[in-house]
């Protein structure tokens, strides 16, 4: 899952950015509004994390823009104002959710998960497809009660696919979701962790879940083909 | 008196001096009707007197005896060579006034009444009124003297009781006295009516500032009167107040709320850092380095808090803050050689002072105020800039101190709002951890001080914060 993280404080940025990633989700961050916006036309993001208070463009004045364009990309506000009107204000203007600072990395980090969640309509953590079962909170992964371990990465790619099984997402689209603008590498990135994935999920078992269509991308599926 | 109402008081007052004036009134007529009935029977007197006189005529005596032909009623005295006519007009007894008349010698020739014989014999004064007491009793006097031919030396003397004219001011006055209770009666409700119709417009006014007092509401304004008089300018004044009062707690309310966001940003940080790093182990460097975040994050909430504190202790003024003579000159000098050893971006910190510029002052605030210019000038100067600080005596024989960066500048809008309360520029915001307080405290210890601050600044060449004394 790729985040958006937007916040003038150096420092908290810097914390939460770490904690985002440690989290397994990955995360473009940014220290103003104006960035903010770029960053969201250049990408797609599953999720938008915004402080209120920010030089350029502020909270509000960047969500105005995104909903503008009539993105339903969930928008989550960090304030450090309390007071009523200001939550009341961030909510009408279109933001699914907000949390006052000071606040817990553990609830930050549970909200995104349900913001996550429910724009892929789970009303769960656990993501099943068949017998492979997915954890989004503990990052845990069990195919038929057996554990498997998977790294940051593979994680994240097993967790977008599952998000859409039986939908085939492009090399482009898991690109976009999994891996930030910091990532260099070459376009066969995504194979190559497929390929991983594919070690750990299908290799020990007899079916085989996740499907290649030639030529556009990979899904998963517990359908027989 | 004054455990009563305002309304009472007016109400007393007003019918008080209304009745006192009555009262005066009562004594004046009775002292002017008086006097104007004195000289009604003074008057009076006179003409009774002079008719009279016209009644006398001297007569030989081939005149009387034609005359007794024609007038045999009337009265004729032997007197010197002839006689002495009196016409049957002549009334000795008119009214109340009594005459008689009498010989130079004073013996009554004429004139039957009791006061005729006992006046017989006084000391004539000619043609002059005058009282006298008579057994008891005052009358007014007049004697008349004859200078007619044949009736030299003749006098007449006319009285008239005083007891006449006070019988007529007692008629007036009782009458009068009559209507004082129903005159007294109206003046109570007058007043009344008065001080009721005086008083309702501020009744009014504290109707509607206790619902003020009562409710939260402070928007609430009083109702102007529609004649601009006292009432109206107190309601002004009120309402100016009111503006004042729901200006500042409006003020209050956001340096409250500034506060709280300013101290839950570095609160936010720390609990963050701790939260992150406590999760899981860590190696030693990402410990040293949420070290250093809390340090810092912590050292900006102390100033800050430092800084509220300073502003809200400086309110309270040279209680909190005792002032001294002190050398303004070694102060600078101090904080500049501190500061310049402090190595930020590469910026250097000259100083330019002239020495023994003395001011009454509290040391701790002005080292405060400096040290906030120049942090400031640090945090928006550019990397190898250059910090200049400058004190001196100006043309205009005031002690001038400078501060000068050649850092990133301020833009025109921005200018007069700096030194507000945590106002915070924008654009310059690139990385640094501003707070909004320093400035804000800067102005109130140059003003503390009876000084004046101005900015001079040109966005991406500078800024120049001058303050005089």
């Amino acid at each position: 899952m790729r985040i958006l993280f937007a916040e003038d404080e150096q420092d908290l940025n810097k914390i939460v950015v770490d904690a985002f990633e440690e989290a397994g989700f990955t995360v473009d961050s940014c220290m103003n509004g104006q960035d903010a916006i770029d960053y969201w036309k250049a990408a797609e993001y599953d999720v938008i994390v915004l402080d209120v208070m920010m030089p350029g463009k502020d909270g509000y004045e960047v969500l105005e823009e995104i909903r503008s364009k009539n993105t339903q990309v969930p928008v989550l506000f960090l304030t450090a104002r309390d007071a009523i009107e200001e939550r009341v204000r961030g909510l009408d203007a279109g933001a699914n959710d907000y949390l006052v600072k000071p606040f817990s990395l553990e609830e930050l980090m549970a909200r995104v998960r349900v913001l996550t969640r429910s724009s892929y309509n789970k009303a769960s953590n656990i993501l099943t497809c068949g017998e492979l079962e997915l954890d989004t909170a503990s990052k845990r992964v069990t195919r038929g009660k057996q554990p498997i371990d998977l790294t940051t990465k593979e994680y994240q790619l097993l967790e977008y696919l599952m998000y859409n099984q039986g939908t085939i997402l492009t090399r482009k689209q898991i690109e976009d979701h999994i891996w930030n603008f910091d990532y260099e590498g070459g376009t066969n990135v995504v194979d190559v962790y497929i390929g991983y994935l594919r070690q750990k999920i299908d290799k020990p078992f007899n079916s085989k879940m996740i499907r290649t269509k030639r030529g556009t991308g990979y899904m998963i599926t517990d359908e027989e083909a | 008196m004054k455990k009563l109402s305002i309304r009472t008081r007016i109400f007393l007052l007003f019918s008080s001096a209304m009745i006192l004036m009555m009262i005066i009134m009562f004594i004046l007529v009775r002292i002017i009707s008086a006097s104007v009935m004195k000289q009604t029977l003074s008057e009076y007197l006179i003409s009774a007197v002079d008719s009279n006189a016209l009644m006398l005529v001297y007569m030989t005596p081939e005149e009387v005896e034609q005359a007794k032909v024609y007038d045999a009623d009337d009265l004729y005295l032997e007197y010197g060579d002839g006689y002495l006519q009196v016409d049957d007009d002549f009334l000795d007894i008119l009214n109340d006034v009594e005459s008689a008349l009498y010989d130079a010698e004073g013996n009554l020739i004429y004139g039957n009444n009791p006061l005729s014989r006992e006046l017989a014999g006084e000391a004539f004064t000619d043609s002059r009124i005058y009282e006298k007491k008579i057994s008891g009793k005052e009358y007014i006097v007049y004697d008349r003297k004859f200078i007619e031919e044949n009736l030299e030396g003749l006098w007449i003397r006319g009285t008239v009781p005083l007891s006449q004219e006070e019988i007529q001011v007692f008629r007036i006055s009782t009458s009068m006295a009559a209507f004082l209770p129903l005159l007294i009666m109206i003046v109570i409700l007058v007043s009344a009516f008065a001080a009721r119709s005086i008083l309702k417009p501020i009744r009014h006014m504290e109707e509607t500032a206790e619902q003020i007092a009562g409710g939260e509401d402070l928007n609430r304004r009083i109702e102007l009167p529609q004649n601009k008089d006292e009432l109206y300018g107190l309601a002004t004044t009120y309402n100016d107040m009111l503006d004042r009062l729901e200006a500042s707690f409006a003020r209050e309310r956001q340096f409250t709320s500034d506060a709280s966001h300013e101290l839950r940003t570095p609160l936010a940080v720390i609990m963050a850092q701790i939260e992150h790093v406590s999760s899981k182990d860590r190696s030693v460097e990402e410990y040293k380095s949420a070290f250093d975040t809390v340090d810092r994050q912590s050292r900006r909430m102390k100033r800050l808090v430092e800084d509220m504190l300073n502003l809200s202790r400086i309110a309270q003024g040279e209680k909190r803050y005792p002032v001294t003579e002190l050398d303004l000159s070694v102060l600078v000098q101090n904080v500049c050689q501190d500061m310049g050893l402090f190595n930020y971006k590469g910026i250097t910190l000259d100083s330019n002072v002239t020495e023994g510029i003395m001011l009454r002052g509290n040391a701790d605030l002005l080292e405060r105020m400096l040290v906030n210019l120049i942090d400031n000038a640090y945090k928006y100067g550019r990397d190898n800039g250059n910090i200049t600080v400058t004190l001196f005596i100006n043309d205009d024989g005031k002690k001038a101190l400078i501060v000068t960066d050649n850092g990133i500048g301020i833009d025109e809008k921005s200018k007069d709002k700096i030194f507000d309360r945590f106002y915070r520029e924008d654009s310059s915001r690139s990385g640094a951890s501003g707070y909004g307080l320093g400035l804000s405290l800067v102005r109130e210890i140059v003003q503390f001080h009876g000084g004046h601050i101005s900015v001079e600044s040109v966005v991406n060449v500078g800024s120049k914060f001058i303050i005089e004394f």
